[in-house]
């Protein structure tokens, strides 16, 4: 089962994240930046989503704590600041998601980076 | 004596962050709304049967977001809280309330293995708010958590006297600096330990608080020393005079 790691700082969109999306994926939740980087220290997950402003470490902080330790893990960043979001993306996350949003939307991204649970990712379209 | 404000009480441009900071503490409770309704949706075509734990979580995000939307409206308007007293239970109250905040870290996602207790009577009957009562204690117990580590002890105790109610809230948390204590209970506070990024929301909690205690003929005080945590003191008196 694929492996996803979710970080926010609000226990009850954990609760209502980690509830949806343990039903595929197997599921760890991190509710600060230190938890986030313990967490993935430990083992290496598929995706992470992460909540971008986070109490300890922020999720700028961990964009580049990820790449730095070199693995190609995909990134969603959640947040309702836009421009917090395009900073994210342009350091480095693949995709983003701006609050309040849906969970079809949710995972419609995550099966994008990561396929539908059992399944690769979708191959990428031809170069033109 | 006058006291000037800190400078690091107050943010730089004060109505942008507000807006920014109340746009944040809005969309919290309307995305984990999103979420648990579509858990209990997906459990309704699932064919389960009702889970009143989900639905007293659905609950309590929009009592959430109704009591952000009051303080917000008393905060812009400098209005006073509007009270309707009633007989209640204080000693219940607190009791419910601590362990609503147990069961709402206790969400395996949550996992920030803070330590909540409640210390006191039983039942201690008296005349109030009981909803701005709840948020007002509340707002304490939540600073309490969110300022405190990991694993971190949170007590709240209630002393019954003659003449008054006493509910304190001590917590291990990263205190208040010494000089910025006499600003904590205004309204935008912010400690200048607590930056923004890393401790999010307007700096309206401790001020509703201390002007619905206030508002039922109480007091409210503030001990804290840095790193070693805050002590909040209200005080209610016994025969409650709502004004």
């Amino acid at each position: 089962m694929k492996r996803i790691l979710i970080a926010d700082d609000d226990p009850a969109i954990l609760d209502g994240l980690s509830t949806l999306l343990s039903r595929r994926y197997e599921v760890v939740a991190a509710r600060n930046g230190e938890d986030l980087l313990t967490e993935l220290d430990r083992k290496p997950f598929d995706l992470v989503l992460l909540d971008l402003r986070m109490p300890l470490v922020q999720g700028e902080h961990a964009i580049a704590a990820i790449q730095a330790a070199g693995g190609a893990m995909p990134v969603i960043v959640m947040s309702g600041n836009r421009g917090r979001i395009e900073e994210a993306l342009r350091r480095g996350a693949n995709d983003s998601l701006a609050k309040p949003f849906g969970f079809r939307e949710l995972e419609e991204k995550i099966a994008r980076l990561i396929g539908a649970p059992g399944k690769p990712p979708p191959s990428p379209p031809p170069a033109a | 004596m006058s006291m000037d404000r800190p400078a690091t009480a107050l943010p730089d441009n004060p109505r942008e962050d507000f807006l920014r900071a109340i746009a944040h503490e809005l969309r919290t409770p309307l995305q984990a709304l999103r979420m648990l309704v579509e858990v209990q949706r997906r459990a309704a075509e699932a064919g389960q049967a009702s889970d009143p734990g989900l639905r007293s979580r659905i609950e309590s995000q929009f009592e959430r977001l109704a009591e952000m939307i009051d303080q917000i409206s008393e905060a812009g308007g400098r209005r006073d809280p509007e009270l309707r007293p009633e007989p209640l239970d204080l000693a219940l109250l607190l009791r419910r309330l601590t362990e609503g905040r147990i069961e709402m870290l206790r969400v395996p996602a949550a996992r920030t293995r803070h330590i909540l207790r409640y210390r006191g009577p039983e039942h201690a009957t008296t005349v109030g708010d009981r909803r701005r009562l709840k948020q007002a204690f509340g707002n304490i117990l939540d600073n309490a958590v969110k300022f405190s580590p990991r694993g971190g002890v949170v007590e709240l105790r209630l002393e019954v006297d003659p003449d008054e109610f006493c509910v304190q809230v001590r917590d291990q948390g990263i205190g208040i600096p010494s000089g910025e204590i006499p600003f904590a209970a205004r309204r935008f506070f912010r400690g200048s330990n607590a930056p923004r990024e890393n401790f999010p929301g307007p700096g309206l909690g401790l001020a509703s608080a201390r002007a619905i205690v206030e508002k039922h003929g109480g007091s409210l005080q503030i001990q804290s020393e840095v790193n070693r945590g805050t002590c909040v003191t209200a005080r209610l008196p016994a025969e409650a005079r709502p004004h």
